[in-house]
């Protein structure tokens, strides 16, 4: 008797591991979908652009790099536009939607609030600030592009670093993050209008461009920056996923669970903040995907941040790179600027998911 | 396992509220109540058992064991805790859930020994039924069974409630103190529990320990402390103390 009912329990124990191996298997398998989804678009937005190449022809210029030993009819200007122009461009959309999305998951789990994204800790602003402090001081005849970048990071950081000791001195609690990291907002926007105010028509011309964001022309080597910055803040916040998943579920139970809050707060913050800086430095401020990305991915995969993490990269990714392909195609010649895109194309895809999925929280 | 605090005293900086001075002693397999009017310290106690807080003065030992010293990982292994349902909950299911309490155990990747015990927990809990189910669909008395197989998930030999039947309907609160019985019997856990429910603290409670102003004003079973007396000092109410079946039963009367 008592053997048989053991039996039962264990065949119960059996049932429900599997069952949970099967989900995780499913959410695996949406990870591998949104892959091939973002795959997908990326071959697609190739194909798209100012110059008229057909899709064939895209597909060949491609290769012709790639596979120099074969002998392929194309024209060598296409080879160039296909990759000195859509493919960093290309690669900028997917590089920094992975960091904006994973920048916004991260900050929304340490924080534990739903409204806060990477921008919320001072990046952007401090970010605008420099580049127009750079743009107004002409700082680009003396060093190109690369000198707004640098002091649009610098700036960045500087926020990052400030909001980091204010939110110190209060046990870098969650609410001390979000309210400092809104004060230093606030304080450079102020500084940033006031530049703006005593700049000159045509530098306020390359300011607001600036602020628009913007993924073309940045080269190779910018983008190998961006992407060993998204890489490491990976690798950093990937690690804090069991410790993310704990805090979910309070302070004070991640605490009991031997989590070290503070030292994930500040792992995961200082991760989020690098890769966003490191990225909007040099496409400039693009909103709504750290904010949209991670409430979209968490309504199809789940809280768990061990499929979290690297599903809302993707859908980061997705989303830029469908906002940027959508902003050349619909008004074309005329290119709508990506960082206006992501809110058209990412509002009504969240609203969307949003009312369908209305039974889960957050 | 013997579990021995002692001396335990915690000073917030700004505030007033906080505990002094304050010794017990719990055997396994034993339901320690403390019971005290809000505010008088009982989930600062909890809290610096758990090593949440670091209290200034005093010691906690398990067995030879010294529970401040240790590492947050180690007293994991250790200590479980059972908060309060009304947080927020994330949208992960029941299982996701139960495993996290297998955190102090794992590193990244989880083995099959951990899946199985959370399992066995969610059996033991009755929430097979309910374990792929995601938390915020989930009643309030199921979600709070939900945590109590988080904890356990975690083999501790001490779990900690904080006010653990808080917004539960009647038969939620009874069904939450039996599990805490049931596991306090079969595991040998040693049990505390913040409460406020008198009547059920004596019911379950083997032992009360009577909170008032971050001191503890008395300790000792439900009969020897539930007393007229005890309730005037401690809430500054006055009460009845009746007897139903050998167990004290408190029927409040008026503010003092």
């Amino acid at each position: 008797m008592l053997n048989n009912k053991a039996a039962a329990i264990d065949a119960q124990i059996k049932d429900l591991v599997k069952k949970q191996k099967n989900s995780c298997a499913k959410k695996s398998w949406w990870l591998l979908g949104g892959f091939f989804i973002l795959l997908i678009l990326t071959v697609f937005s190739l194909t798209v652009g100012a110059a008229d190449i057909s899709i064939a022809d895209s597909f060949k210029a491609f290769f012709a790099k790639i596979l120099p030993f074969i002998n392929i009819d194309i024209d060598p200007i296409y080879v160039d536009i296909i990759w000195d122009m859509r493919m960093p461009r290309i690669a900028t959309a997917l590089i920094c939607g992975c960091a904006f999305g994973i920048a916004g998951t991260a900050m929304q789990g340490v924080t534990r609030n739903p409204l806060v994204e990477p921008y919320t800790i001072g990046v952007s602003a401090a970010a605008g600030f420099g580049a127009s402090l750079a743009l107004i001081l002409g700082l680009s005849m003396v060093g190109g592009n690369f000198i707004i970048s640098l002091v649009a990071f610098s700036f960045a950081m500087l926020a990052v670093g400030g909001v980091y000791l204010i939110a110190k001195m209060k046990n870098l609690s969650p609410e001390s993050l979000v309210l400092s990291g809104v004060a230093v907002t606030y304080l450079f926007s102020a500084a940033t209008s006031f530049l703006h105010y005593g700049a000159t028509e045509q530098q306020l011309t390359e300011v607001v461009h600036w602020l628009f964001g913007s993924l073309s022309g940045i080269s190779w080597v910018n983008i190998t920056l961006i992407l060993a910055a998204f890489i490491l803040a990976f690798i950093i916040i990937f690690s804090q996923a069991w410790n993310l998943n704990a805090l979910a579920g309070g302070e004070d139970t991640a605490s009991s669970l031997g989590v070290k809050t503070s030292r994930t707060r500040f792992l995961c913050m200082g991760a989020s903040a690098l890769t966003t800086a490191v990225a909007i430095s040099f496409t400039g401020i693009i909103g709504f995907i750290g904010l949209l990305a991670p409430h979209i991915s968490r309504m199809i995969i789940g809280q768990d941040h061990r499929f979290l993490v690297p599903f809302s990269c993707i859908v980061g990714a997705v989303l830029l790179l469908a906002s940027d392909a959508i902003g050349r195609i619909i008004l074309a010649p005329i290119e709508i600027p990506v960082g206006i895109m992501t809110a058209f194309v990412g509002v009504p895809f969240f609203i969307y998911i949003m009312i369908r999925n209305r039974k889960r929280g957050l | 396992m013997h579990l021995h605090a002692e001396n335990l005293t915690y000073t917030y900086t700004r505030h007033t509220t906080a505990i002094s001075d304050i010794s017990f002693e719990a055997c396994p397999g034993e339901i320690i109540g403390l019971v005290g009017p809000n505010g008088s310290g009982k989930s600062t106690l909890i809290k610096c058992l758990l090593g949440i807080l670091k209290p200034q003065q005093g010691t906690v030992y398990l067995n030879s064991q010294n529970l401040l010293k240790m590492l947050p990982v180690k007293l994991a292994h250790l200590l479980a805790y059972v908060p309060q349902n009304t947080e927020r909950l994330p949208a992960i299911t029941v299982f996701e859930t139960v495993l996290t309490g297998r955190k102090p155990h794992m590193h990244w990747f989880v083995a099959e020994q951990d899946r199985e015990i959370c399992a066995r927990v969610i059996i033991e809990m009755n929430l097979q039924e309910l374990a792929e189910r995601q938390l915020d669909e989930l009643s309030g008395g199921e979600r709070q069974r939900v945590l109590v197989a988080r904890a356990l998930a975690q083999q501790p030999q001490v779990i900690l409630f904080d006010e653990p039947t808080a917004s539960l309907d009647i038969r939620y609160q009874l069904e939450l103190w039996e599990l805490i019985q049931k596991n306090a019997t079969d595991k040998k856990l040693i049990s505390i529990v913040a409460v406020h429910d008198l009547n059920l603290a004596a019911r379950y409670c083997h032992r009360l320990l009577f909170l008032k102003n971050g001191r503890l004003y008395q300790s000792g079973t439900p009969q020897e402390t539930l007393t007229t007396q005890a309730l005037r000092d401690i809430y500054d109410v006055n009460a009845t103390i009746s007897n139903l079946n050998g167990m004290p039963h408190v029927l409040p009367d008026t503010v003092i």
